[in-house]
């Protein structure tokens, strides 16, 4: 399995994510999602396929339209807090990843990006739709294994299998290389 | 301390990039959005066939529908001519200083609903003033028809344009 470093925080922190295969490209997940979930065709695609789940009680009928503006919000709060954190930008300095990572399931993470500041003005921020799945290693290290449009209130959505066997893939190959922290993770990759 | 050789992700720099042309993206995305809807709905029309007719390559076009494409004013002319559908459209513009510093003041009010809005802007008692919404869920449109209701009877002045179509709502000038 390939992991790649997205970015570090004076040493101490990492975001890592898993590499997957997009066409003939080995591109790291997190990449990957940001990619797609900015690519308006891709998003209307999926809510062209999906409009019936955007229709029950726990959208409330959104438009194909909203849903995508929703999407392309979301990235950018994503984006926008992660980046302030890395370059400690004022507010963030002693922000960490912890901050906007929330425990799913045991040692398994989803992003957080509901921070106040960034949902100002966007009632619908309130319910995010976008999901980032991660495994923390240690401490402030995450690595991010996927991510998907939630379209109902159980995490039971289209791709949702897919992601959870990633989680578990994920957590059967560091058990199995024995990889328990940072350290053991850089180790691994060195010598790969 | 222990550092990893290889590749580094671009994250960051393309992050950079996204949060800086974030505005004009969300234009090419809207516009995208129009041009792929408009395909859809014409029949043997397909986004080859468009890239023929205004005169680029295919593969231009897909990067057009990608909604990261940053259209010249001639390209998005020319490409709404060829669906014979508008992909931009400019809502009527209040020349009036006072009105508009209204609407934003209202828009500008921390921590407020979208409800709590609209009900501050139905009952702001200023006059001539049109504005445009789009409700994003069924349940915001509900929310307003009930306010519109509760104030109908006690407010003559009160008109709702389009009866109850949600997209315009208009009061009109008592005094």
């Amino acid at each position: 399995m390939k992991i790649s470093c997205i970015f570090r925080k004076k040493d101490r922190e990492f975001l890592w994510a898993i590499n997957e295969k997009k066409g003939k490209k080995d591109i790291d997940v997190f990449s990957k999602l940001l990619e797609d979930f900015t690519n308006t065709e891709y998003l209307y695609e999926f809510f062209k396929k999906n409009q019936d789940l955007l229709n029950t009680p726990f959208w409330e009928g959104i438009t194909i339209d909203k849903a995508i503006e929703k999407v392309l919000d979301e990235i950018y709060s994503i984006e926008l807090e992660l980046y302030s954190i890395v370059n400690q930008l004022p507010g963030y300095q002693h922000s960490s990843l912890s901050d906007v990572f929330v425990p799913l399931h045991e040692n398994i993470y989803s992003l957080n990006f509901t921070n106040e500041n960034f949902r100002k003005g966007k009632a619908n921020v309130l319910k995010p739709m976008i999901r980032l799945y991660a495994i923390e290693l240690e401490d402030g290290i995450f690595i991010i294994t996927g991510g998907a449009i939630k379209l109902s209130q159980k995490m039971d959505g289209p791709n949702f299998e897919y992601e959870i066997n990633k989680l578990n893939s994920l957590k059967k190959f560091l058990k199995q290389e024995n990889i328990i922290d940072k350290d053991s993770l850089i180790d691994y990759l060195n010598n790969q | 301390m222990k550092l990893v050789k290889g590749k580094k992700s671009n994250w960051i720099k393309d992050a950079e990039y996204r949060l800086k042309n974030r505005k004009w993206h969300s234009y090419s995305s809207n516009i995208a959005r129009r041009i792929l809807a408009a395909l859809e709905n014409k029949e043997n029309f397909s986004q080859k066939k468009l890239a023929t007719i205004i005169n680029v390559s295919p593969q231009y076009i897909s990067k057009v529908v990608k909604g990261k494409e940053n259209l010249s004013l001639e390209t998005i002319a020319k490409i709404s001519e060829a669906l014979d559908t508008e992909l931009i459209t400019f809502p009527d513009y209040n020349y009036n200083k006072e009105d508009n510093k209204i609407i934003e003041n209202v828009q500008n009010i921390p921590n407020n609903t979208e409800a709590d809005q609209m009900l501050r802007i139905i009952t702001l008692p200023y006059s001539n003033i049109s504005i445009t919404s789009e409700f994003s869920t069924l349940k915001q449109k509900a929310v307003t028809e009930k306010m519109i209701n509760l104030l109908k009877p006690s407010s003559s002045e009160f008109e709702e344009a389009d009866s109850f179509n949600f997209s315009v709502i208009k009061i009109s000038d008592s005094k």
